[in-house]
């Protein structure tokens, strides 16, 4: 039953991936759309294109594996942070991943740093190393403190978070010309992401998906507890660490290239944990892909339902925090 | 053979002692009571011999090997606990968590093999849940949880099993239940120490036990031994009377009012 599922959201996401690349301001057909696609997979890589197969295939068809791609990783990185801290309203935001990216690009942004590496350009990079720093100094700091805790990781996480934030509202005053693109950026978008964004984003949750997997029984685990997981066998410093830094990176590269894109890691596990249950093995290959639905719909939609492009941030907060809101008052009956 | 060796351990919290050198050595195949009030350390020492927590001196042993050395998924496959409860907030079905107690086996293995399954499967039948299997813990009653988590100790197939209070929470028939399902898997060879509040419910079904008190082993020995007046006061700071029921041979003790 669960296999049957898996292969029919499988194929509903392909359904879905093709619908989409026909959707845009540009007029192609679903059936030019088809056949562009087709002719990419057949034809020889020195292949002449016209205009819309332009549009089809370098603009829309990575944008959209991209968001498929980001929405799948932000999930899987929401059950990885959920089964650590052992709460279900967990979000892979919570140790300071997104205030450290957003920095980085606040940064990058004020003084105009120009450069790119494997296809990124400097924003990209710098929202990352604001990433990776805040999660590594939020580790550093809560290992060194005199009861490293899974609370302790947690209050430091979003104490750095909030210094972070007040450093970007000051740097915001100080550089008023930057405050547009800074807030626009943190609002997340898909907009002008190309192949280069795409394959960085492919490497990343290839190895975290992998890692993941691989430690589906670990993170079942962690469901119970610190002291119940250790009575089952699990070293639970050194996994936990391991897992929070590999979900950590993750999400860092995703909104180092996207901006930060709320709701998608923190209601994917709780929505697919209805169907399938707590246990890893089952959690993980349906909330990628549920993820992966989500986060495409919502920029679909984000491109299509207004003339002016809206940040895909503001689209997944509107239909999520509703839903959000919903499962809360079912957790009161019991469903969740 | 020594099953666990407890060599001289001390165990304390910024300096404020909650274990004093303590020395106890279990064989294989016994079966132990741990009693004492509250605040003796019965529970530090349970954590310490599933390596929680680790001695801040001495050393402990199972099976002849130092625990500080062993891995935990290693200490897991020689001790099973038995939690006096456990709580969660996720979903998670009695086989799910029966299922669990099979990790310390595979937990590197990606496929769970087809034994874990069998041996879950028949845990939950040995203690009588069968029919609770496809349930969810969280939505089951405190007699119910308790059976689980012995299924769980169970499926982990353990030399020993170390219970923190398993009938605190239980009305008389379930207390029963579990303490018989105890003594049978006593019966079967396993190695079992249990802390017990219930000390009448205890002397039941164990013949040997410890007393603690503030940290330290104030008595050991069999029933005849500590089972007394003197020591029972002794150790609850209370005037007890200790009576025998003649038809049945059960001893059983009554805290008395202080005058």
């Amino acid at each position: 039953m669960k296999k049957r599922s898996f292969i029919l959201l499988l194929l509903l996401s392909i359904v879905l991936i093709l619908l989409y690349t026909a959707a845009g301001s540009a007029n192609i057909t679903f059936a030019d759309t088809f056949r562009i696609l087709l002719k990419r997979i057949t034809s020889a890589r020195d292949a002449v294109y016209d205009t819309q197969e332009i549009i089809i295939l370098n603009i829309r068809l990575p944008r959209i594996l991209l968001a498929y791609l980001c929405g799948a990783a932000l999930a899987l990185c929401g059950c990885g942070y959920q089964s650590v801290f052992k709460n279900p309203m967990a979000d892979p935001f919570i140790l300071g991943v997104s205030s450290g990216a957003a920095l980085g690009a606040t940064l990058s942004i004020i003084f105009r740093l120009s450069g790119s590496f494997l296809g990124l350009n400097m924003t990209a990079l710098m929202a990352f190393a604001g990433a990776v720093g805040t999660v590594f100094m939020v580790f550093l700091i809560s290992e060194n403190a005199r009861s490293s805790t899974t609370s302790t990781l947690l209050l430091i996480g979003i104490a750095i978070g909030q210094l972070i934030t007040a450093v970007i509202a000051v740097l915001m005053l100080l550089f008023k010309e930057s405050i547009r693109n800074i807030y626009f950026w943190t609002l997340g978008s898909f907009a002008s992401k190309s192949w280069p964004h795409l394959y960085v984003v492919l490497i990343y949750f290839t190895v975290g998906f992998v890692f993941m997997m691989f430690n589906h029984k670990n993170l079942d685990l962690m469901l119970l507890g610190k002291k119940e997981a250790t009575r089952l066998g699990q070293d639970t410093h050194v996994v936990r660490r391991n897992i929070l830094l590999i979900t950590s990176l993750l999400a860092a590269g995703v909104v180092s290239i996207t901006g930060i894109i709320g709701f998608v890691g923190l209601i994917t596990p709780h929505v697919v944990r209805l169907f399938t249950g707590p246990i890893h093995k089952k959690l993980l290959p349906f909330s990628v892909l549920i993820g992966g639905i989500f986060l495409t719909t919502a920029d679909t939609i984000a491109r299509s339902l207004t003339s002016q492009e809206l940040p895909v941030g503001i689209v997944t907060a509107i239909f999520g925090a509703p839903f959000f809101i919903y499962l809360i008052y079912s957790s009161k009956r019991g469903v969740v | 053979m020594n099953c666990i060796k407890i060599d001289h351990v001390s165990y304390s919290i910024e300096h404020f002692a909650i274990l004093n050198d303590i020395h106890l050595s279990v064989s294989s195949g016994d079966m132990l009571g741990i009693i004492g009030p509250n605040g003796a350390g019965k529970t530090t020492l349970l954590n310490l011999i599933t390596g929680f927590i680790k001695p801040t001196k001495g050393k402990i042993y199972l099976n002849n090997k130092d625990i500080c050395h062993m891995r935990k998924d290693e200490i897991a496959r020689a001790v099973a606990v038995v939690p006096d409860n456990f709580e969660t907030e996720f979903y998670l079905t009695v086989f799910d968590i029966v299922l669990m107690a099979r990790y310390p086996h595979s937990v590197r293995n990606y496929i769970t093999a087809n034994e874990d399954y069998t041996l879950a499967e028949a845990a939950i039948e040995k203690v009588g849940i069968t029919h609770l299997k496809n349930q969810h813990y969280k939505t089951l009653s405190s007699g119910e949880k308790q059976k689980v988590l012995l299924a769980r100790a169970i499926a982990q197939d353990s030399q020993i099993i170390v219970l923190d209070e398993p009938t605190s929470n239980l009305d008389v028939k379930n207390q029963m239940e579990i303490m018989q399902m105890l003594q049978n898997m006593h019966t079967e060879g396993k190695t079992i120490l249990a802390i017990m509040h219930d000390i009448n419910l205890a002397v039941r079904f164990i013949q040997n036990f410890i007393f603690l008190k503030d940290g330290n082993i104030m008595y050991s020995g069999n029933i005849h031994q500590v089972f007394t007046k003197d020591v029972l006061g002794d150790l609850y700071d209370i005037p007890v009377e200790v009576f025998e029921d003649i038809h049945r041979g059960f001893l059983f003790m009554q805290a008395q009012k202080s005058e």
